[in-house]
C-alpha cells in the first residue's frame, strides 16, 4: 500500500478510529491492532511476501532473548552470527543472487567461457533492506548491552513491521521505537496537527515536485543520445531534486503518519540540497542509513585502520560508501555511486575537516556568497553522481557524462512547454520555502506566533489546490525498489 | 481529539467545495459544439492507439477518426453515444477491437483513468459514473479532483496521428521475445462491447470491427491470446457487426513504428487499401476466415 493513494486513506481512517477511539484504553490490544494493520498494509501488495517478514521476526525475537540470556561469550557470538547470517544472507539471496550470477556470466563471457548459468525468478520482499537493517541493529545492540531484548512479542513484531516506516524507512533504532511501543500513548493535538502538516508537505513534494519532474527527467534520461550536453546536465540537476522530493516526501509522510499515532520516529532528511560539502550532505541525506552505517561499518573500520592515519580513514570511508551503494541494489551503478561519494570525502579527510560542522546562520534570509558558492558546487558534484545512480548500467552512465562534455551546445535542446515551465516555477517556490524553513523539522513547519490561523489555513488550502491541479502521473516511490 | 477531527472535517469540506465548483461550472456551461461534424462525415473511426495511428481520415472517405491512445472500450462507448447524438448523419462505425482489448487492464490503472476521466468528463453521463466508481474508485477520485484543468485545456478526444518513421522503436520491440499469455477476460470491456453492438443496432448504424495490422514478430508472441480472441469474436454473427482482421496485412518492417503500430507511411498505405476495399471485403465475408 502506498501513502499517496485513496486505498491508504480509507485504510488509515478506519485504523485511526479504531486505534484512538476503541483500543486506546488497553495498550496490548492497541499494539495488537497496530501489528495487524502493519501486516495488512504490507500484504496488500503481495500477501506471499508477508511470510518472510513474519519468519524473520520470529527468528530474531528468539535470537534477541537468547543473546541477552547467554553468559558464554562464544555461544553468544554464535547466536549473533546466526542473526547476521540470516539478515545478510536474506539480503544477498533476495536482492543480489541474480546480480552475482549475471556478473559471473559476464566475467567468464569476457574470457570467452560461456557459463550460461540461469538466473532464478525471485520475488523480492518490499522494504527488505530497511527491516533487515532494523533487525541487525537490534541484535548488535543487545550483544553490546546497549539495549535489553524485549520479551513482548507484539512489541518486537511491531518494531520490525511498523507500517509508517516499513517500506522505505527511516531505519529506526530499537532504543528509539521499542520504548514508545511499550509505553501508553496519548493523543496530542499539537503533535497530530503538525503531523498532518508534515504529511501535506510530503504529499506536495511527492506528487507535485517528484512526479512532475519524473515526466521531464524520464524523457531526458531515456533519450539521452539525442539531447545536448546542456540538456543532459539540466536533466541531472532536475533528477537530484526529483529523488530528494520523492524520498524525503515519502519520509515526511511516514513521520507524519507516525506522529498521528503518537510516535516520534527518526528524522531522515535535513534539507540536504543546502549542504555545503559532501560530509554535510551525508549528515543531512538519508540520516538513518548514514547513522546505521557509521555505527556498524565506518566506526569499526576506522578503528581497525587507525594505525594508517589518514590513509586508514580514506579506506574506511570508501568501503563505507561502497556499502551505501550496494545497499541500494544489485547494480554496478550503485557501487560506482557509492565509490564516487567515498572519493569526494578525500579532500576533506586530507584537510582534516571531515567532521567539522559548518556554522551557518539559519535565520538569515539569503545565503552569504560563500555559502551560495559551496551549496552550488556541492549540488553539482552530487548531481553528477546521481547520473550514475539513475543510469541503467555503467556504460550508459559514462556515455551520458561523455555527451555532457562533448555535445554541450550540440544536438537537441529540451523544449520548455507550459507544463515544464509550470514545474520549474513550482520547484523554485519549493526551494525557497525549504530554504526559509531550513532550521525547522520539515519545509512547512509554520510558526504559529508569526502566521495567524487564517494565513496558515490559506496556505494549506493553496497547497491542497496545487496538489489537486498539478499532480503528475502517479510514479512509484524511487526508494521502494531498495 | 474533538478539535482535531473538527479541523479535519472543515478542511475536507473546503476540499469538496473546491472540487465541486469546477464540476458544476463545467457541466452547466458545456455546449458540446466541438463534437459537431460536417454532414459529409458519415463514418466514425473509434478505438485506441492502433486505429489512431493506422487510419488516416483524410484518406478514408467520409470518415472522421476519433481514436485515442489507451482508450478502453468503455470510453469508446461514451464517445460514440455523444457523437451520434450530435451527428445524426453517422451511419457507419469502424471500431478497433483487438486481442489486447479483450484483457485490457487500462481501465483499472489509476493513472490512465485520471487522464481519461478529465478528457471525457464532458461526455460522461451520470449513469455512466457507476461503472467507473465500482471498477476504479481511486481513478474516479483522482479524475474528479483534477477536472479544473479543463478551464485551461481544450477537449481533445482523439484523432489520427502520424507516427514518425524511426526504426529504433520497432527494433527494441522485436528484441522482446516475451510470450504474451492470455489473461482474464475483461468483463467490463465485454459488457461495453455488447452495449456498443446494441447501440448501433438501435440507431441503424453499421458496425465494422477491425483488427489492424501487427508486426509478424508480435503475432508469434501472442498465439494463445489471439486464439482466445478469435473464439470470442466467433460468438457473434454478421448481424451484430462485420469483422475485418488485418493482423496479417502484408507490410514491410519499414512501415511499422513498433510491433503494434504503423508509422505514417504504413498508415498511408493501409488507409488507401482500407478505403478501396473494405466494402468488398465485407461483402466477401472476410471475417469468417
Amino acid at each position: 500500500m502506498i501513502f499517496n493513494t485513496i486505498t491508504f486513506l480509507l485504510f488509515f481512517i478506519g485504523f485511526f478510529i479504531l486505534y484512538w477511539m476503541v483500543f486506546n484504553k488497553n495498550l496490548k490490544l492497541q499494539n495488537l491492532l497496530l501489528l495487524i494493520a502493519s501486516y495488512f498494509f504490507y500484504a496488500w501488495t503481495d500477501w506471499r511476501l508477508l511470510s518472510y517478514l513474519v519468519a524473520v521476526s520470529i527468528l530474531n525475537y528468539f535470537l534477541g532473548i537468547y543473546i541477552e540470556k547467554e553468559k558464554d561469550a562464544s555461544r553468544k557470538r554464535v547466536l549473533l552470527f546466526i542473526g547476521i547470517i540470516q539478515g545478510v544472507g536474506g539480503l544477498i539471496y533476495f536482492k543480489y543472487f541474480n546480480f552475482f550470477i549475471e556478473s559471473f556470466n559476464d566475467l567468464f563471457h569476457s574470457l570467452n567461457i560461456n557459463l550460461n548459468v540461469q538466473i532464478v525468478k525471485i520475488i523480492v520482499p518490499i522494504g527488505i533492506s530497511f527491516f533487515t537493517f532494523r533487525l541487525l541493529s537490534y541484535l548488535l545492540d543487545i550483544d553490546k548491552n546497549k539495549i535489553k531484548a524485549t520479551k513482548d512479542w507484539v512489541v518486537f513484531f511491531n518494531y520490525v513491521s511498523f507500517f509508517p516506516s516499513l517500506l522505505s524507512g527511516p531505519i529506526d533504532k530499537a532504543k528509539l521505537l521499542i520504548p514508545q511501543l511499550e509505553k501508553e500513548r496519548k493523543f496530542e493535538y499539537n503533535e497530530a496537527s503538525d503531523g498532518m502538516r508534515q504529511i501535506l508537505w510530503g504529499l506536495f513534494k511527492k506528487v507535485v515536485i517528484a512526479d512532475n519532474l519524473a515526466f521531464i527527467t524520464n524523457q531526458i534520461f531515456d533519450d539521452y543520445e539525442i539531447y545536448s550536453g546542456s540538456t543532459l546536465l539540466l536533466g541531472a540537476f532536475l533528477y537530484s531534486i526529483q529523488i530528494y522530493a520523492d524520498f524525503s516526501g515519502y519520509t515526511d509522510m511516514a513521520i507524519g503518519v507516525a506522529r498521528l499515532l503518537g510516535f516520534k520516529i527518526t528524522k531522515n532528511f535535513d534539507f540536504p540540497l543546502f549542504a555545503q560539502n559532501i560530509a554535510e550532505f551525508w549528515r543531512k541525506w538519508h540520516i538513518s542509513l548514514t547513522a546505521w552505517l557509521t555505527e556498524y561499518v565506518f566506526t569499526p573500520l576506522s578503528i581497525k585502520f587507525r594505525d594508517y592515519d589518514k590513509l586508514g580513514l580514506i579506506f574506511a570511508i570508501v568501503i563505507n560508501f561502497i556499502v551505501v551503494g550496494i545497499w541500494h541494489g544489485p547494480n554496478w551503478t550503485y557501487v560506482l555511486f557509492g565509490f564516487l561519494h567515498g572519493l569526494y570525502f578525500i579532500p576533506l579527510i586530507l584537510k582534516g575537516t571531515m567532521n567539522k560542522k559548518i556554522k551557518t546562520d539559519k535565520t538569515r534570509l539569503s545565503p552569504t556568497f560563500n555559502e551560495f558558492k559551496n551549496i552550488i558546487f556541492n549540488f553539482i558534484l552530487i548531481s553528477l553522481t546521481f547520473i550514475v545512480f539513475r543510469a541503467e548500467n555503467i556504460q550508459i552512465a559514462f556515455k551520458y557524462l561523455k555527451n555532457i562534455v562533448f555535445y554541450f551546445f550540440q544536438k537537441k535542446i529540451f523544449l520548455f512547454d507550459s507544463r515544464v515551465n509550470m514545474t520549474i516555477f513550482i520547484i523554485i517556490i519549493f526551494i525557497i520555502t525549504e530554504w526559509l524553513h531550513r532550521n525547522k523539522q520539515y519545509g512547512l513547519q509554520l510558526n504559529k506566533d508569526k502566521i495567524p490561523k487564517l494565513g496558515r489555513w490559506s496556505i494549506y488550502i493553496l497547497i491542497i489546490f496545487i496538489i489537486i491541479q498539478f499532480d503528475g502521473e502517479v510514479q512509484e516511490f524511487i526508494y521502494f525498489q531498495f | 481529539m474533538k478539535k482535531f477531527i473538527y479541523n479535519i472535517i472543515i478542511l475536507l469540506f473546503i476540499f469538496i467545495i473546491l472540487v465541486l465548483i469546477p464540476v458544476f461550472i463545467l457541466k452547466t456551461t458545456s455546449n458540446k459544439s466541438y463534437l459537431k461534424q460536417s454532414k459529409d462525415n458519415t463514418i466514425l473511426i473509434l478505438g485506441d492507439s492502433r486505429t489512431e495511428a493506422a487510419l488516416d481520415d483524410s484518406i478514408v472517405k467520409k470518415s472522421k477518426n476519433f481514436s485515442n491512445s489507451g482508450d478502453h472500450i468503455f470510453f469508446n462507448y461514451i464517445k460514440l453515444k455523444k457523437l451520434v447524438e450530435q451527428n445524426e448523419q453517422i451511419n457507419k462505425v469502424v471500431l478497433s477491437f483487438s486481442p489486447g482489448d479483450l484483457d485490457s487492464p487500462s481501465f483499472y490503472m489509476v493513472t490512465k483513468m485520471k487522464g481519461r476521466f478529465i478528457t471525457y468528463f464532458d461526455l460522461i453521463d451520470f449513469i455512466d459514473y457507476k461503472d467507473i466508481i465500482v471498477y476504479n474508485f481511486e481513478g474516479f477520485i483522482r479524475g474528479i479532483t483534477g477536472i479544473s484543468r479543463l478551464f485551461i485545456k481544450s477537449y481533445e478526444i482523439g484523432g489520427f496521428i502520424k507516427l514518425p518513421i524511426d526504426p529504433k522503436y520497432l527494433d527494441a520491440d522485436i528484441r522482446n521475445k516475451t510470450f504474451i499469455y492470455k489473461t482474464h477476460r475483461d468483463k467490463l470491456a465485454i459488457k461495453y462491447f455488447n452495449i456498443i453492438i446494441d447501440f448501433c443496432k438501435i440507431n441503424n448504424i453499421e458496425l465494422i470491427v477491425i483488427n489492424t495490422p501487427l508486426h509478424k514478430s508480435l503475432s508469434k508472441r501472442q498465439i494463445e491470446r489471439k486464439l482466445d480472441y478469435k473464439n470470442f469474436i466467433n460468438n457473434y454473427s454478421d448481424d451484430d457487426f462485420k469483422y475485418l482482421d488485418f493482423e496479417f496485412f502484408k507490410l514491410d518492417d519499414k512501415y511499422f513504428f513498433d510491433t503494434y503500430h504503423l508509422n505514417q507511411k504504413g498508415a498511408e498505405i493501409f488507409s488507401i487499401y482500407f478505403n478501396d476495399n473494405y466494402e468488398t471485403l465485407i461483402k466477401e465475408k472476410q471475417w469468417k476466415r
